[in-house]
């Protein structure tokens, strides 16, 4: 059974949701008025533990994109400005271990008909979170630890090119970004040079996935989804090491059975001085066959401002008795140049192979065409 | 002398502005690591061994202090770590340290704040109520 994920955000729900979070927000920050208005009885010593803090924080990343034939990702031949990715956050340190944090989100894929699917500003995420020590709980609606860039897939101030990886972490790419559920947390100590991050989310989240005879994408409800991820920060600055994994179930059709899926990957990020190299590898176990798709990135800081990225990622279809099938193959090369860590340009070429990601042809084409794509995108985040 | 031999454990390069890190002298520890030090600042310690909780203070972007502070013990520019806040905020962990437009209100902080750290440039005047810590 399909779940429009338009009915989840769009309308009377997303404006409602909306609204209430100001209310609660507007209610905090009324308490925090009155109480200051109490004159102090303890002696004036400053304490930043106590009192209501909201911050906002935002990003925006502006593109204009263009392909040489074939439309890749709403990227067409005419070339599209409707190209971006922005967010607003807000963020109530309520004490030092309680926080609210909520985050408003706006996409645009250009031509794609992602675009039908995707509300013009939706809720990206909205959490309560408890923190314990070296432990914390997150509930709500809360990001998924998962590789090197789920959390941060859309800002575009940390990340190389204009997206990552389109195979690992894209629409319709087996992942999400948020669960609803929950999330804990917990850092281990191993030594003074070592450290281990641990999380475990439960819950459920929409698993897009695109319809690839029409182009269209729409929304799946994955349920009953459980994962643990793990990252080793290393005595060399700069080095962490991933691993996580992650299954749940899903109905691919009304008619389909319910099924369990499972998805495992190992990653590697080294974000040294002169340089980093990122590279990730993810299984997803479709029951009938696995969907294997990888990426290594290397980027150069030939300056303090300027960088070179270069990029390749691939795609395949491993069904049993069958060879593995390439489904896509993407190398890009970029040059971004930071007028400050938090304003960044960038200007990157893409040379992709098959037509997983085409949404002018049929997928599945064993002999993918070849298409150009390229973007120029400004980035910010304060 | 002490105090002299103790300051020399971790200080700036020549080419940058000397610093020495600060803590209410309330503060129970008497010394840390660099990198004990760099996990307070970047939150990855949220507390100090009492269970106090900490409150790092850093010194505004263009200063040369935090420029020399962030590189002899966070091991990266402001740059880097700028951009590890980012990933934190965005990720919705944490935010970054309030940050002080001079080492006088840096001191100031230090002094009114319990569990609070932060560095000034070597020879910032201290007075009562803060100490510098040792730091190997």
């Amino acid at each position: 059974m399909h779940q429009h994920y338009e009915s989840r955000v769009s309308g009377s729900w997303g404006i409602r949701s909306i609204s209430l979070v100001l209310v609660l927000l507007a209610s905090l920050g009324g308490s925090v008025l009155i109480a200051q208005e109490s004159p102090a009885a303890e002696a004036p010593e400053q304490d930043e533990s106590k009192g209501l803090k909201i911050t906002f924080h935002g990003y925006l990343t502006q593109a204009y994109a263009q392909s040489d034939g074939h439309q890749f990702l709403g990227i067409t031949e005419d070339g599209t400005a409707d190209y971006r990715t922005a967010a607003l956050q807000i963020r109530a340190d309520i004490s030092k271990d309680d926080a609210f944090i909520v985050q408003f989100s706006h996409e645009r894929f250009g031509a794609s008909q992602l675009q039908n699917i995707k509300d013009d500003v939706g809720l990206d995420w909205i959490f309560y979170e408890r923190r314990f020590g070296d432990s914390s709980i997150k509930v709500g609606r809360v990001q998924i630890p998962f590789g090197i860039y789920n959390e941060v897939r859309d800002v575009g101030t940390l990340l190389p090119f204009y997206r990552p990886s389109h195979n690992y972490y894209g629409e319709a790419a087996f992942s999400s970004e948020t669960v609803d559920g929950a999330v804990l947390s917990h850092a281990f100590k191993l030594g003074e040079s070592w450290g281990l991050d641990a999380d475990l989310h439960y819950g459920n989240w929409k698993f897009v996935t695109k319809n690839f005879l029409t182009n269209a994408y729409t929304a799946l409800d994955a349920n009953d989804s459980l994962g643990v991820e793990l990252w080793l920060d290393t005595p060399v600055s700069g080095l962490r090491i991933g691993t996580g994994a992650m299954r749940f179930d899903l109905k691919t059709s009304a008619a389909a059975p319910e099924r369990r899926w499972k998805v495992y990957h190992v990653s590697l990020a080294g974000d040294f001085d002169r340089f980093a190299v990122h590279a990730e590898y993810k299984d997803v176990d479709l029951v009938t066959s696995h969907a294997l798709t990888g990426y290594a990135h290397l980027g150069v800081n030939l300056t303090e401002k300027l960088t070179v990225n270069a990029q390749q990622e691939r795609l395949y279809l491993k069904s049993p008795n069958l060879a593995r099938r390439k489904l896509d193959d993407d190398r890009a090369a970029g040059i971004n140049y930071a007028f400050n860590p938090t304003l960044v340009l960038k200007a990157e070429h893409h040379w992709n192979e098959g037509s997983f990601w085409l949404e002018d042809v049929g997928a599945f084409n064993i002999v993918g065409p070849k298409t150009k794509y390229w973007l120029l995108s400004l980035s910010t985040s304060f | 002398m002490i105090l002299l031999l103790a300051l020399s454990g971790l200080t700036g390069s020549v080419a940058a502005e000397s610093f020495v890190v600060i803590v209410n002298d309330a503060t129970p520890a008497a010394a840390l690591s660099a990198q004990e030090v760099s996990n307070l600042f970047l939150r990855k310690m949220a507390t100090w061994p009492d269970g106090t909780p900490a409150a790092p203070v850093d010194l505004s972007e263009g200063s040369p202090a935090r420029e020399s502070f962030s590189k002899r013990v966070h091991g990266k520019g402001i740059g880097a770590v700028k951009s590890y806040w980012q990933k934190m905020i965005f990720s919705g962990r944490a935010v970054p340290p309030i940050e002080k437009a001079s080492p006088a209100d840096v001191v100031a902080f230090v002094r009114a704040q319990r569990g609070a750290i932060g560095y000034v440039p070597q020879g910032t005047p201290l007075g009562p109520g803060v100490r510098v810590l040792n730091v190997n």
